[in-house]
């Protein structure tokens, strides 16, 4: 349960919506090449800690429960980072 | 004192086993797509070329589109756990976040209609089959979790408010992890 007054929420809400555009933005200048989808990935963390942290209220919960939750997101995005880096040096 | 006889501490006994059940649920649903998400990251591997000839037919413009509605929708649902929010604000933004839900099935809906022609093509191998296995999954449970959220918008008990967005937000998660997994890596 979030400690967030309206504003602070709609603030957060921003950062993320803005994290998505320019995600959007990049894969559509760029393409999906490696180093745009290590990017995304990364971003994707950050949006996950958002969400989790702020929109979830885990700010002020247990370490190990933040910690824990954090770590869901953090072991996916670390093992496609190593799909893409096996793939990358396998295929190419 | 048990807590039979004092509702202070039957209270807090109740709190702290609400709070327990909910943090196995949310645990076993990470689990869950935990292990489809790294079946669909291995089976990626060993079909590379199927999985990238594949991705081609796939609209990540739909899927970004879908993360924005899920984070605003999971910004509404973030407003009704506010303990100062008046009851009609909390179902305002219950009723918000439901409604974006379901714009997030319809987008889905719509994308799954454009890819259903080529799914059936064998040069793509397993990606198809695991990829509406995946994303289907999710779906159900935005379909679900919506109509739960207008369930609980009708009557906004504190504690049921609670558990459903906290399950909200975990299928928030869920898809910011697996939008990047399954349309790129």
């Amino acid at each position: 349960m979030t400690d967030h007054n309206p504003r602070q929420l709609f603030k957060i809400w921003l950062l993320l919506a803005m994290v998505v555009i320019s995600g959007m933005a990049l894969m559509a200048i760029a393409g999906p090449t490696p180093l745009v989808i290590a990017v995304l990935l990364g971003l994707a963390i950050i949006k996950c800690r958002f969400v989790a942290l702020d929109f979830m209220g885990l700010r002020g919960a247990p370490s190990a429960l933040r910690l824990g939750l954090l770590t869901w997101p953090a072991a996916l995005v670390l093992a496609a980072a190593a799909k893409l880096l096996l793939g990358t040096a396998l295929f190419s | 004192m048990d807590a039979r006889s004092d509702p202070i501490a039957a209270a807090v006994d109740e709190d702290t086993t609400d709070a327990l059940l909910l943090w196995v649920l949310v645990w076993s649903e990470l689990a869950a797509f935990g292990i489809l998400l790294v079946g669909f990251l291995v089976v990626g591997l060993i079909q590379a070329d199927a999985f990238a000839a594949a991705r081609a037919h796939l609209d990540p413009l739909l899927a970004g589109i879908n993360t924005l509605v899920l984070l605003t929708s999971g910004w509404q649902a973030a407003l009704a756990t506010r303990p100062r929010a008046s009851l009609g604000k909390r179902r305002r933004a219950l009723v918000g976040a439901a409604l974006l839900g379901f714009a997030f099935v319809a987008i889905k809906l719509f994308e799954y209609s454009t890819e259903a022609g080529v799914a059936g093509d064998p040069q793509f191998g397993s990606f198809f089959e695991l990829y509406f296995l995946v994303t289907g999954f999710h779906l159900l449970h935005v379909v679900f979790g919506a109509f739960v959220l207008l369930m609980v918008a009708w009557r906004p008990k504190p504690g049921n408010v609670a558990l459903i967005t906290t399950l909200w937000h975990v299928i928030d998660l869920v898809w910011i992890v697996m939008f990047p997994l399954v349309y790129l890596v």
